[in-house]
């Protein structure tokens, strides 16, 4: 019963010294605040229309068909956006980093299509860009295998085409309904032979419905991708901070004097994480309260979420008390703490979501310690995480806080505390 | 009470505490009197847990501080030689903290704090955070935190290293008002007017051994009458012995060639004969000290030192 009365003395000692430096709390959650916020502003988060791909057009061939390619850019949905230019100003602009793409079509290119000739297109990608330029290469892939099926299947049709309608006289005649008729016939034969293929299908689809809980992920909006590692990017944030009070009460002599009262440093230690709880919940409620105002997620499916990012919370501060339990001075702690702290909110999935990683990297991230909180966050978060799985990965969390638990506090009564 | 027996205390090759013994007594104030790196604060890690023992025994009230440490640390109040205070907190909210350690809660630990804040004369400051006190407000605060808890048994390290003279006298009879209420004190200093003033009985303690122990009278019997005269100049100690060695009842303590330090009776009527045998040793004599017999002139003849060395 003296324990329990002294760990809630150690508590709330602890939360009056905290509360009495409130810009520190404030650093914590305004630093995440500000890298989400910096995060959608580039973005353009959920909002705001849709980011295309600019691509500088230089048409030679000035055919129908290259104004066909143009004016599909003019469609609301197209993610391409096309812009006519002469070369000397396309170039210049590509140069310049002001559009996605530049691409050169040469004359003859239609005949060339049409006839299966080959034709030599030029791209031009601005390698400041990742992702709109990779669109418009692949585009081009697509259109180009699109094109050889084409021929596959009406090859014939094309080349007559081309031949009648660009060969001298016989392009006079081209028009006349009766040669229309005729193609016409024709394309409509090849349908009917490709008839038993097509309807339905000679390639059967099976759809299968994945069970809720599996890796069925509906589309994440920018909160849902972002909000969770922002949290934990905070709660490591926190744990250090809180963590580096070792050192005050070093310095203060306070750890001394608690190591010789007859409870020595056990519940000090559990007061120092009964004081981490409830800042990390107060920060934790903040930051979701920040989230449901700038991303619109629902506070109100977030209760099991905050309450883990809570207990992860304490464990991760812990986890950095034996950071700072094995430095020799609180710069080499701090130092310490940073070269463990940066790489993990990096690969961990705090800075990048691991959807927008290469997979080996994500599958790196996944598998560190933040990185598997992370997880199981936006899991419980999507509500997503069953019953059998939460209590695993409690029980694991549980495991690790305990052990880390018992090293610290042993490390501390022994070595840290009386500097020996 | 507090029994040690045999205490030794090494860290790897380095003996900081080798096989002292002592027994404070309730009521009373046992001095632990030595340089600095002597072996007083170990010795006091020891009895408060904070340090393991080598080897040795140390027992609190009869309770073992290794076999039965919770017990013997509840009976103990611990000031130690630094502040060890939060100073983001208040003067009385440090003292609730440290009260609380020690298991008081509710109505008692507000008297006590109440209690100590008057006696420690802090009252009216109470509520200010402790980084505003100044040196000798926090030295007291220290102390009280040591007894917000009423102790049986008091440790004291130094308690007043660095404070002001009216801090000290303060100080000094809080700690007798303490064993005046029945608490045993343990008290370690390096001043020796503190110990004299202060203490009932003594261990002087030099290189980790205790090298005398007794009251104040029996320390100062040790020494018998003798004087100590000090002599500053220029000496070849060699030659300085042997023009000393023919003078009746007199012991040549330490002789360096800028200071001859010598144990004798009556020293005051004796100058002349023994400038006399040291002019003619070649000795030259610049300034003489005599010191009549007290703890500083055994420590010397104990040590062949001074204590502030």
């Amino acid at each position: 019963m003296v324990a329990v009365g002294l760990v809630l003395a150690s508590a709330r000692k602890d939360l009056r010294r905290r509360l009495r430096e409130p810009l520190s709390l404030l650093l914590w959650l305004a630093i995440p605040a500000v890298i989400g916020g910096l995060m959608s502003s580039l973005s353009g988060g959920d909002e705001g229309p849709r980011p295309k791909a600019r691509i500088l057009l230089v048409d030679r061939d000035e055919s129908l068909l290259t104004q066909f390619l143009a004016g599909a850019g003019e469609r609301e949905e197209s993610p391409f956006a096309f812009e006519l230019v002469n070369l000397a100003a396309g170039r210049e602009r590509i140069d310049a980093g002001d559009a996605s793409a530049l691409l050169v079509i040469p004359d003859g290119f239609t005949e060339a299509v049409l006839r299966e000739r080959p034709c030599e297109l030029e791209l031009v990608t601005n390698p400041a860009q990742r992702i709109l330029p990779g669109m418009v290469e692949e585009a081009l892939a697509i259109l180009s295998e699109a094109t050889f099926y084409l021929h596959r299947v009406f090859g014939d049709e094309l080349r007559e085409l081309v031949a009648d309608s660009t060969d001298g006289e016989a392009a006079a005649e081209f028009w006349e309904d009766a040669r229309v008729a005729d193609l016409a016939a024709g394309i409509n034969r090849r349908f009917r032979d490709l008839d038993a293929y097509l309807f339905p299908p000679a390639i059967g689809f099976e759809a299968a419905l994945l069970p809720a809980g599996a890796d069925a992920a509906p589309a994440l909006g920018f909160g849902e991708l972002f909000f969770p590692g922002l949290l934990f990017m905070m709660l490591f944030w926190l744990a250090q901070g809180m963590s580096a009070d070792l050192w005050q009460e070093r310095a203060a002599g306070t750890l001394r004097r608690a190591v010789t009262t007859p409870e020595r440093t056990g519940p000090l230690l559990l007061g120092k994480l009964l004081a981490t709880a409830t800042i990390t919940a107060g920060l934790t409620l903040a930051a979701a309260l920040l989230g449901a105002v700038a991303f619109d997620l629902r506070l109100t499916t977030m209760g099991p979420g905050l309450v883990w990012a809570v207990a992860c919370g304490v464990v991760l501060t812990l986890a950095m008390y034996l950071v700072q339990l094995l430095a020799t001075s609180q710069r080499a702690g701090n130092l310490l703490g940073n070269l463990i702290v940066f790489p993990l909110l990096m690969v961990g999935g705090s800075f990048f979501p691991f959807q927008f990683m290469p997979d080996g990297m994500a599958a790196i991230g996944r598998r560190t310690p933040n990185g598997w909180a992370l997880v199981q966050l936006q899991a419980l978060l999507a509500g997503r995480l069953g019953g059998r799985e939460l209590a695993v990965a409690a029980a694991a969390l549980a495991a690790a806080g305990v052990l880390l638990y018992a090293i610290v506090s042993r490390r501390l009564r022994r070595r840290f505390a009386p500097g020996v | 009470m507090i029994e040690v027996e045999q205490l030794s205390k090494s860290y790897g090759d380095t003996v900081a505490v080798e096989r002292v013994s002592f027994r404070a007594e309730p009521g009373r104030i046992f001095g632990l009197l030595g340089p600095n790196g002597a072996g007083k604060s170990t010795t006091i890690g020891c009895i408060s847990g904070l340090l393991a023992p080598t080897s040795g025994r140390v027992r609190v009230l009869s309770h073992d501080v290794v076999t039965d440490g919770k017990r013997a640390r509840a009976a103990l109040g611990v000031v130690p030689q630094e502040l060890a205070l939060y100073p983001d907190l208040s003067a009385r909210e440090n003292l609730e903290y440290w009260g609380g350690a020690y298991g008081l809660r509710g109505r008692a630990l507000a008297e006590r704090v109440d209690l100590v804040l008057e006696r420690t004369g802090l009252a009216d400051r109470a509520k200010e955070p402790v980084k505003r006190f100044s040196g000798g407000m926090q030295r007291r605060l220290n102390f009280g935190c040591g007894v917000v808890h009423r102790p049986r048994v008091l440790l004291l390290d130094e308690p007043t290293v660095g404070i002001d003279p009216q801090s000290r006298v303060r100080l000094l009879e809080l700690v007798r008002e303490e064993a005046d209420a029945g608490t045993c004190v343990l008290y370690t200093t390096h001043y020796m007017e503190e110990a004299e003033s202060l203490c009932d009985r003594l261990a002087i303690v030099d290189h980790g051994r205790c090298i005398a122990e007794g009251t104040l009278a029996e320390l100062r019997a040790l020494l018998g009458e003798r004087d100590l005269l000090r002599l500053a100049g220029s000496f070849e100690p060699t030659a300085a012995r042997a023009a000393l060695a023919e003078a009746a009842d007199l012991e040549v303590v330490q002789a360096e060639t800028e200071q001859l330090t010598l144990s004798l009776r009556g020293a005051g009527r004796r100058l002349p004969e023994l400038f006399e045998a040291l002019a003619r040793a070649g000795c030259e004599i610049r300034e003489t000290t005599l010191t009549q017999p007290s703890l500083e002139s055994l420590f010397i003849e104990l040590t062949g030192k001074e204590l502030r060395e």
